[in-house]
């Protein structure tokens, strides 16, 4: 399962690697910085040319320049990106935030785990859920 | 007696005279009282003659004698239908006059056939021009008639006699010349002498006459007349009476005969004289009075009222047949005085007074009075009446009509019994008005100082919105008297926003009569603008809609406390606000950094394990741990803080499915501690699921925590209190310390030290303001080592 993670902290993004190396799962893990590279590397653009879409989307709220509803917005507002599944993965928990993704058409909302076990959990539970139990659509 | 006499004994020196230019009517006035004014030029004395009464005027100018005007004369003009008011004598006057002068008459024997032969009644006798007196041949007679009387008497005296006897000759050829119609018949009646004039009278020469009865000059119907006045003469001497005489011709006239006896000296009846004095004028205008009454009582007597009629004395002298019905009585009865009889006493002299009143003034009259009837019940009549007058202007009596006003009367009667009574209810009802009157004003006066005493603006006011009383605190309030507010002047000081909406308020209150509730702005005497609450009530005068009274509250102070509240409100949620956001963006800004701590301890803890000594592993550990201690406070601080800012949701939680969850998710826990949870049966309340899961759970789960050797045994029970449940939680466990009671609920307080219970010591003063801020109350009661129950209120769901 490919997943393009979205985030601008570094920490994070490792956090995450770990998550995932960690849960022993067959997530290939790929990630941006900040909005509009999210943008071209979905739409296969520049540098983005030979990268192949995510199964999945990890989408953090707080980034600089363009904030992350507006680039779940445009990812849905997408006819071909829309088909791909996007977790919100934030630090807030806030029910305003999440009430937002939700109406823009996030398919979930994630708070970020406090700590290293809860990271495993988080991605061993992401895994097994839009690889197992759910369906994904035939990658684009 | 001597025949040299003067005329002194047959002149009348001072005979009647009037000017010229008197009226006639006047003259006829002063013949018939004989108020003539009398000549008296010359000194002679008084009239020796006797005089009867003067049928004569004299009309003089200036001394001269202009013309003469007789009985005679004004019967003639009677006839001639005269305006007796408007002419003057001058124009109706007899002239010439004649007259003689006095040289001519020295001796009574030259004079009385000189006077007789002028043919007049009366004639002048005059010294050159001016006038000495007037002879009349009334005036002869009498003097005749008293000669002879002193001849008969004196019988004694032959020289007398003789004188006499010749004096009678003399007489006789006076009389003979004489222009009155005298007679002398023997005792059998016959005619023995007769006059000229006598014979002409009836048509006949004098020889014719003589020998003839006196029957021959008489009209047959009068005959009886005579026989009964020759009777009265041969008694007497002396008899007057009317009668008709007839002529040779056969014309009738009315005559005045004087039958005076002739007896010689010796008393032996000779026979008598007869003095004819034609009065048919005078008895013909009699006759028609007479007729004329006649035709008036028969009209009188034809008409349905009661008439009556007087004549010039004031006596009534005939009533019709009518009135006569109506008394009961015959016309003699009722005649002078008669009629009177029967008035009712109380009002008799009034009716009389009246009527003498009347006649004297010769006014019309008008006055009531009762009168019996012939059944002797006392009639109300309306008598009216009014003077007649001849047609020659002669006041003839008076002519009268009544009316049975007795109905009328009673119906006047009852009219003012009515008009009484009415006075009385008008009198009884003002009195009852005065005293209604007085209890208002006594009512009002309680008002007014009811309302004056009152610290609220009352007001009065009408249904077209015009104020009419406002009380002394209103006054007071505003600084202007009751007659600046009344009317529209209640609505100047009033705030021109406010203004519009109060008058269109109080215009549908007015229009539908309900009750008004009004805030508006008043300017108070020092020009401040005041809320004013305005209730007002409608009100009602026995029924009928008056319009409001009304009571306005001085609410300024409300109004800006309200205000300030509203506005404190806002800025209390503006706060709360941006507390909220504060507290959001805190925690989570403090957590991100804490998150990154922990992880990437753990991270390192993990992969480098191997490669730290124990030292550096407790290090991460306690890296570790402060980290995840600091990221629970953060989360506490921004839940305790999110406690009262949060919108309230008061749902029904049933604390049965509450406890009943908490349990459920403990269940693991209470396994390996072998402990369990009870709970009665609990009520459902009304306040935020959230939040009571949140107090109940920080309550169960201390208990479980603070067990101590014993399995945790965990009771949760609810008592009613009025409006609140009161919740218990008690538990067997360790309980708390004395010394720690009143920090107890304190925030971060710990009894313990982290080691041997973990915690941030911040769960129940989570607890507390959660209790606190649905109203309710938390307690506890503890023995150490026994256990704890701990006691708060929520309010009740009914």
């Amino acid at each position: 399962m490919r997943m393009l993670l979205i985030e601008d902290d570094l920490g994070d993004i490792e956090l995450t690697q770990n998550g995932v190396k960690r849960s022993q799962t067959d997530i290939d893990l790929d990630w941006v910085m900040d909005g509009s590279s999210a943008m071209s590397y979905l739409l296969q653009e520049g540098k983005y040319q030979q990268k192949r879409h995510p199964n999945l989307i990890l989408l953090d709220l707080n980034l600089p320049g363009v904030h992350g509803l507006k680039i779940l917005e445009a990812i849905k507002g997408n006819n071909t990106l829309k088909m791909i599944p996007v977790i919100i993965f934030t630090t807030s928990d806030a029910d305003g935030d999440v009430e937002k993704a939700y109406a823009l058409g996030a398919n979930c909302f994630i708070q970020k785990p406090a700590s290293l076990a809860q990271y495993i959990t988080t991605m061993t539970s992401i895994s097994a859920y839009w690889a197992k139990v759910a369906k994904l659509p035939k990658p684009l | 007696m001597s025949a040299a006499l003067a005329i002194d004994c047959i002149i009348d020196y001072h005979p009647p005279v009037v000017s010229p230019t008197t009226t006639l009517l006047d003259v006829v006035q002063m013949l018939h009282t004989d108020t003539a004014p009398r000549w008296k030029e010359h000194s002679k004395p008084a009239t020796k003659a006797k005089i009867r009464r003067y049928g004569y005027v004299l009309v003089i100018n200036t001394g001269e004698i202009k013309g003469i005007v007789t009985d005679r004369d004004i019967v003639r003009l009677t006839a001639e239908n005269i305006d007796f008011a408007n002419t003057l004598i001058a124009d109706a006057m007899t002239y010439p006059v004649q007259s003689l002068q006095v040289s001519e008459i020295d001796t009574l024997e030259t004079a009385i056939p000189l006077i007789q032969a002028t043919g007049r009644k009366y004639v002048p006798i005059l010294d050159r021009c001016c006038l000495m007196g007037v002879v009349s041949s009334p005036s002869i007679e009498d003097w005749i008639q008293s000669t002879e009387q002193r001849q008969s008497e004196d019988v004694s005296q032959p020289t007398k006699l003789a004188i006499s006897d010749q004096t009678l000759r003399r007489t006789y050829t006076a009389l003979q010349k004489a222009i009155e119609n005298i007679a002398v018949l023997d005792s059998a009646g016959c005619y023995l002498e007769v006059n000229n004039t006598y014979a002409q009278c009836y048509g006949y020469t004098p020889v014719e006459l003589v020998g003839l009865s006196w029957q021959t000059t008489i009209f047959a119907g009068d005959i009886p007349q005579i026989e009964s006045a020759y009777q009265i003469m041969l008694n007497t001497g002396k008899s007057v009476l009317e009668v008709r005489g007839i002529s040779k011709q056969g014309g009738v006239r009315y005559q005045q005969l004087t039958l005076v006896v002739n007896q010689n000296e010796r008393g032996e009846f000779l026979g008598h004289y007869c003095f004819v004095q034609d009065i048919n004028e005078r008895k013909q205008a009699e006759i028609k009075l007479i007729e004329r009454e006649q035709r008036l009582q028969e009209m009188a007597d034809s008409s349905p009222a009661l008439l009556w009629i007087a004549n010039d004395q004031n006596h009534r002298t005939y009533f019709n047949t009518e009135w006569l019905k109506f008394r009961g009585k015959a016309l003699l009865q009722e005649v002078e005085e008669g009629w009177t009889i029967g008035i009712h006493p109380e009002d008799v002299q009034v009716c009389l007074a009246a009527f003498t009143q009347a006649f004297e003034q010769r006014q019309s009259v008008q006055i009531e009075y009762r009168l019996q009837d012939h059944q002797g019940e006392y009639r109300w009549l309306l008598d009216s009446g009014r003077p007649r007058y001849l047609t020659n202007g002669e006041f003839a009596g008076y002519v009268g009509s009544c009316l049975d006003i007795t109905a009328f009367k009673e119906v006047a009667d009852s009219l003012d019994q009515a008009n009484d009574q009415l006075q009385k209810n008008v009198t009884h009802n003002i009195d009852a008005l005065v005293c209604a009157n007085a209890l208002l004003l006594e009512s009002e006066s309680r008002f007014h100082s009811l309302a004056d005493s009152l610290p609220a603006l009352i007001w009065l006011c009408d249904v077209e919105q015009y104020c009419t009383y406002v009380n002394q605190t209103w006054q007071t309030f505003t600084g202007r008297s009751l007659e600046q507010e009344m009317n529209q002047g209640w609505l100047a000081t009033m705030h021109p926003d406010d203004k519009d909406g109060f008058v269109d308020q109080l215009q549908t209150c007015l229009a539908t009569q309900t009750s008004l509730q009004s805030k508006c702005r008043r300017r108070d005497r020092s020009g401040r603008y005041r809320w004013i609450l305005n209730t007002g009530m409608p009100r009602y005068i026995s029924d009928q809609f008056a319009g409001m009274i009304g009571c306005g509250l001085d609410i300024t102070e409300l109004e800006d406390n309200q205000k300030a509240l509203e506005e404190a409100v806002i800025e209390l949620q503006q706060s709360n606000r941006d507390l909220e956001e504060f507290a959001y963006i805190a925690s989570h800004d403090l957590r991100e950094p804490l998150r990154k701590i922990r992880t990437f301890a753990e991270l390192l803890l993990e992969d480098y394990s191997a490669q730290l000594d124990d030292t550096a592993l407790r290090h991460f550990k306690y890296i570790i741990n402060g980290a995840e201690r600091m990221d629970v406070l953060v989360q506490s601080i921004l839940e305790y803080s999110r406690i009262g800012r949060q919108v309230k949701s008061s749902e029904p939680v049933d604390l049965n499915a509450v406890v009943q969850q908490i349990a459920d998710d403990h269940s693991l826990l209470m396994e390996q501690d072998k402990g369990w949870i009870i709970y009665d049966e609990l009520p459902t309340v009304k306040a935020g699921k959230v939040e009571i899961v949140q107090l109940l759970q920080n309550l169960i789960s201390n208990a479980l925590k603070f067990h101590g050797e014993q399995p945790p045994h965990i009771q949760v029970a609810a008592q009613r209190q009025d409006l609140k449940w009161r919740i218990s939680v008690s538990d067997t466990g360790i309980g708390i310390a004395p010394e720690f009671h009143d920090r107890v609920f304190t925030m971060f307080a710990r009894q313990h030290s982290r080691d041997q219970y973990p915690g941030t010591g911040i769960g129940l003063s989570i607890c507390r303001k959660i209790v606190e801020s649905y109203g309710g109350h938390i307690n506890f009661t503890s023995n150490l080592g026994e256990g704890t129950t701990f006691f708060f209120t929520l309010p009740a769901i009914d």
